[in-house]
């Protein structure tokens, strides 16, 4: 026992529950590390600066090092000093000067507060990570906090469980959502209980939204680059704890806000879905800090260069992968998922870069370890799984290659929605995009809504700067305006940004709507980027993910009269989905009828689809006939050109058409056809007829 | 000769309803087909847009230095023992 032990003593204590457990009396501490030669338990005092005790872990069960407090509480601090060779070529980079953070934290208290004493080696010497530093970096760490995971009452068991078909995915940032939003009391803005407030629970429930999708609330450091530039990591994709909330959220209440969110969102039968970012970690790649599993066991926790293993493999684009190959890694992103649906009731999880997960030595294996840890797992295969399909390793482009019980991230659906409402000849993929993308999800038994449909997300332009701006404009970045993705298929109508003039605000306030009616008029998953429900605008920034400001935060006050009509537009078109199954396929093989027409009432030809033509679809389902206020029949004519389109609506059945909506013209309802006669399609618009 | 001329028009009968049958319950779909293929490509290029964000690729995303020595380009991914 080390001298600093103060009056705490160690006992072995148990291997099987990782991480700092109370079990009434004291806490159980367990660190998974297959090549330590020894872990060194710190207990620090509430300020978490001053080191209170110091205790070798006396046992080594099945690689993993454990002792037992007596006495100890929730609350408590502590962190881990690990032994064992430094040595990079090798792939190990132990160094016990570096004060390490439980990857089972369950809370921190503190941030990284960056310093040359987080890097294992000297920075100047020009040999860089082969070299050793002795710099103790304990000062500048944030300290892990013992709680208890069980101390929260939840009361009833509330869970939305909302129905797949039935979802509407609303893509969100805790910070971003409530920071300017007036409806909540100032000191709860920025936080997990803004969040909650009924000031944003009541909105986002008014819109019809059944699920929110919170960007990364992971606890996560900002980058030191960012910092020296004055910007912060604002999106947040670079986790440190994985079972522990990001504290940068905390309102008065603490981590209980979390859980009182979640609640919140509950009671009012909203889902909440975590964005997850288990592929990387903040450490990065050799030149990178050691905060935690580098100094852990960094052979084991991260995926290194074959016979290279000085260096990290980089599938994603960050400077490390987490090698979930190895059955400890795995255990631990499984412990973290059951962690947060268990005992923080979230309701599903989007997995960013979700190929690295499926990652095994020879490339990406859709039968892999993880994929089966879910498949298999009583909690988990019950969530809601969205997966990013894509990374850049070799292989990485995996949309259609989840396996079943997963949904996707269908970026075909964005791209191609996005050239059709352009103007590009994209028809034959706009059908299938619109009817579910069959082409990539019928098979296997996988259902309509595995294809998470969107226009806009987090990555890239918003909607309203989808149709407002020609290029990127990402200079508040500090890159020159290099970062950020040039491939936006966007257009400006004829000025870049905003513009006084009446025409290209009216032609962008109708693409607006096209591109909203066609996502919700979709069969699939919906997903709505939070204020493209009313043209929230990043002013051409395309890559805000260090725009902790009002760049990327959400403007609620002074909006323009076209922001409300918009609005009430997407409330209007979400209420139809919700209302009809039609809207809504929840079955490929559902006798859905699917007829396809040109503009001369007449079924397409090949030779029109090659065209790229105006469209009409109807779809029907003659089992629905009978029950009361659902359509059975529905005609959607699309016209993605800049002309009207006289559109010869077809007759058949009974009852002829009613005029449901058009984009062009709000007001415009009601209208009855009876007989076949021309429908004057405006220019760029979507018009949606049902029976009488 | 009669006993067969009778069998073979039930067969052509029964042929008939079968086929009938299903062009009746079968939905109408003239969408048309697209070129993606059933199962995910997994030799084109990445998504342009990955979701993590960052800085360019030139640039380390994490630490206080951004040059990276000379790294080998990643290999197929692979896994530690």
């Amino acid at each position: 026992m080390d001298t600093k032990s103060n009056h705490f003593v160690i006992e072995p204590g148990s291997w099987l529950k990782l991480g700092a457990n109370f079990d009434g009396e004291g806490v159980n501490f367990a660190i998974f590390s297959a090549h330590a030669e020894r872990v060194e338990l710190c207990l620090y005092d509430p300020t978490g600066k001053i080191e209170i005790a110091r205790f070798v872990l006396p046992e080594y069960t099945h690689e993993i090092w454990h002792g037992y407090v007596p006495g100890l509480k929730p609350g408590s601090l502590y962190g881990f000093r690990v032994h064992g060779p430094y040595d990079p070529e090798n792939g190990h980079r132990f160094n016990p000067n570096k004060l390490l953070i439980d990857p089972y934290a369950r809370e921190f208290s503190g941030d990284v507060d960056w310093n040359e004493a987080h890097f294992a080696y000297d920075l100047l010497h020009e040999d860089k990570d082969l070299t050793f530093d002795e710099r103790d970096s304990a000062p500048f760490m944030p300290k892990c906090r013992v709680i208890d995971p069980n101390e929260f009452d939840w009361k009833d068991q509330n869970r939305p469980n909302i129905a797949w078909p039935a979802t509407i995915v609303y893509e969100t940032h805790v910070k971003g959502f409530t920071q300017l939003n007036p409806g909540i009391p100032k000191n709860l803005r920025g936080t997990f209980e803004g969040m909650g407030h009924k000031a944003s629970v009541e909105y986002i429930k008014s819109l019809g939204i059944t699920s929110v999708e919170l960007m990364p609330v992971h606890y996560f450091p900002d980058d030191q680059h960012l910092l020296d530039k004055g910007l912060h990591n604002f999106w947040g994709y670079n986790t440190l704890g994985f079972f522990a909330p990001a504290s940068r959220y905390y309102g008065p209440k603490g981590i209980q806000g979390f859980r009182d969110m979640v609640r919140s969102f509950h009671d009012a039968g909203i889902e909440v879905i975590l964005d997850v970012v288990y592929n990387h970690t903040a450490e990065g790649n050799e030149l990178g800090p050691t905060l935690s599993f580098k100094g852990i066991d960094n052979f084991s926790y991260y995926r290194t260069m074959p016979d290279q293993h000085r260096y990290y493999i980089n599938d994603t684009g960050t400077g490390n992968t987490v090698n979930t190959s190895h059955p400890r890694v795995l255990q631990l992103i499984m412990d973290s998922l059951r962690y947060w649906t268990e005992s923080m009731h979230v309701d599903g999880f989007r997995f960013d870069l979700g190929t690295i997960l499926g990652r095994e030595p020879q490339g990406f294996d859709e039968r892999g370890g993880f994929f089966d840890a879910i498949t298999q797992d009583p909690v988990l295969s019950k969530v809601k799984l969205i997966g990013e399909p894509w990374d850049i390793g070799p292989g990485g482009y995996q949309v259609g290659g989840f396996p079943p019980g997963w949904a996707e991230w269908n970026d075909k659906y964005r791209d191609t929605v996005r050239e059709y409402w352009k103007g590009t000849n994209v028809s034959t993929d706009f059908a299938a995009r619109l009817l579910g993308s069959g082409d990539l999800y019928d098979q296997r038994g996988r259902r309509p809504w595995a294809s998470v449909n969107f226009i806009a997300a987090h990555d890239g332009f918003t909607l309203n700067d989808l149709v407002s701006y020609n290029e990127k404009h990402n200079e508040a970045n500090g890159e020159d305006n290099n970062d950020g993705h040039n491939d936006n298929r966007s257009y400006n109508y004829g000025a870049e940004g905003p513009t006084e003039d009446e025409g290209i605000n009216a032609v962008r306030d109708r693409q607006k709507r096209n591109f909203l009616a066609t996502l919700f008029f979709s069969h699939g998953t919906p997903m709505l980027l939070a204020g493209d429900e009313f043209g929230r605008s990043q002013m051409g920034n395309n890559n805000g993910y260090c725009q902790d400001s009002e760049i990327s935060w959400v403007h609620w006050e002074d909006l323009p009269e076209t922001c409300e009509e918009l609005r009430e537009f997407t409330r209007q078109i979400i209420k139809l989905r919700q209302e009809q199954p039609l809207l809504r396929r929840e079955n490929w093989r559902d006798g859905l009828d699917i007829k396809w027409f040109n503009a001369g009432g007449g079924f397409q030809t090949p030779e029109q689809w090659d065209e790229g033509s105006t469209l009409g679809l109807h779809i029907g389902r003659t089992d629905l006939r009978e029950e009361e206020g659902i359509w059975h029949d529905v005609l959607l004519l699309f016209n993605p050109f800049e002309g009207n389109v006289p559109f010869r609506i077809p007759q058949f059945g009974e009852g002829g058409w009613v005029l449901e909506l058009t984009t062009s013209d709000l007001s415009k309802r009601g209208l009855v056809i009876t007989k076949e006669k021309d429908f004057e399609l405006e220019g760029r618009s979507l018009a949606l007829f049902r029976r009488p | 000769m009669k006993s067969f001329v009778v069998a073979l028009g039930t067969v052509v009968l029964l042929s008939a309803c079968s086929d009938s049958g299903e062009k009746q319950s079968d939905p109408i779909n003239n969408t048309p087909p697209t070129q993606s293929n059933n199962t995910a490509p997994t030799d084109r290029s990445p998504s342009p847009q990955t979701g993590t964000g960052g800085q360019s690729p030139a640039t380390s995303p994490t630490g206080a230095t951004n040059t990276t020595p000379g790294s080998p380009p990643p290999a197929a991914g692979s896994g530690n023992p």
